[in-house]
């Protein structure tokens, strides 16, 4: 029996998944698959399936078929089936999380001015957070007369979303001098760090 | 601390040492020179990490006080 996977537009492991899913029922199977690692997954599969594979570019997409022989086999070659990589893994946007107002450990003195050297470079890079959260000392750095209030309110300015840790200003008694972005609570930072692809840690 | 883009643009000065940022640093907040430390732009390259943005009308103000005070100026630029 033959079938058909169509995984188009599927991200990995999808396509070794149903890929796998058919070969149970049919002794040889095609997927049609649109990128690079698709293909080479799916290929890897065949191989430690023991299957026989063959690798065709079509205008529509790249047809894999993997065709069993006989009685299934036992895997010929023991290797990772899939490999995904963490580009693809990661699905939430990208957060930047500050929770100090100095860079680093070992002086402050140096650490807060390479903070502010940070967020002045920050601005002129291409990959940019879709959040920043300000927590514990870190708020120090959003209220009025910190060094980097002026490149956090350009950041802001081109839609980064600036979540700032109400309790924590409170601790510190900066509330009134709060200079950019948006008094926040743990439920919504929480949220934010719970549902992001990827959390940078300052 | 500086503000947005100045008429005639900003200059920087670059230092042969941290030590000699920081202390430019305090030298032209005392004299209420308008700057930023910031990361040395990729174009250029100097022995430290940081350097000073200042507007470029500062230049004179600039190069008088930084001149009398050993701070390891390596040059000063355009930007």
């Amino acid at each position: 029996m033959k079938k058909t996977v169509d995984a188009r537009g599927l991200s990995c492991p999808q396509p070794v998944v149903l890929t796998l899913k058919a070969l149970v029922e049919a002794s040889e199977v095609t997927t049609i698959v649109d990128n690079r690692a698709a293909v080479e997954n799916v290929s890897r599969l065949a191989r430690s399936k023991g299957c026989a594979v063959r690798v065709e570019e079509r205008a529509d997409g790249t047809y894999v078929t993997l065709a069993r022989e006989g009685a299934p086999a036992a895997p010929a070659v023991t290797e990772h089936v899939v490999v995904c990589s963490t580009a693809g893994a990661a699905r939430g946007p990208l957060v930047l999380f500050v929770s100090s107002d100095v860079f680093g450990r070992g002086s402050a003195e140096l650490g807060e001015r390479l903070m502010g050297a940070f967020f002045h470079t920050l601005r002129e890079l291409e990959s940019k957070p879709k959040t920043i959260v300000f927590m514990n000392a870190g708020v120090k750095l959003a209220v009025e007369g910190s060094r980097v209030l002026e490149d956090v309110r350009a950041l802001a300015a081109e839609g980064i979303e600036i979540l700032v840790c109400g309790t924590c200003l409170g601790y510190f008694e900066l509330t009134e001098r709060l200079g950019v972005g948006q008094v926040s609570n743990m439920y919504d930072i929480a949220k934010t760090l719970l549902e992001a692809g990827r959390v940078v840690d300052v | 601390m500086s503000t947005s883009e100045p008429e005639g643009g900003f200059g920087v000065v670059l230092f042969h040492s941290v030590q000699g940022a920081l202390g430019a640093e305090k030298l032209l907040l005392a004299a209420g020179v308008a700057h930023k430390l910031i990361t040395v732009p990729r174009h250029l390259s100097s022995d430290c990490g940081f350097c000073l943005r200042f507007a470029w009308g500062d230049r004179e103000r600039v190069e008088r006080l930084l001149g009398t005070a050993k701070l390891g100026v390596e040059r000063i630029e355009a930007l």
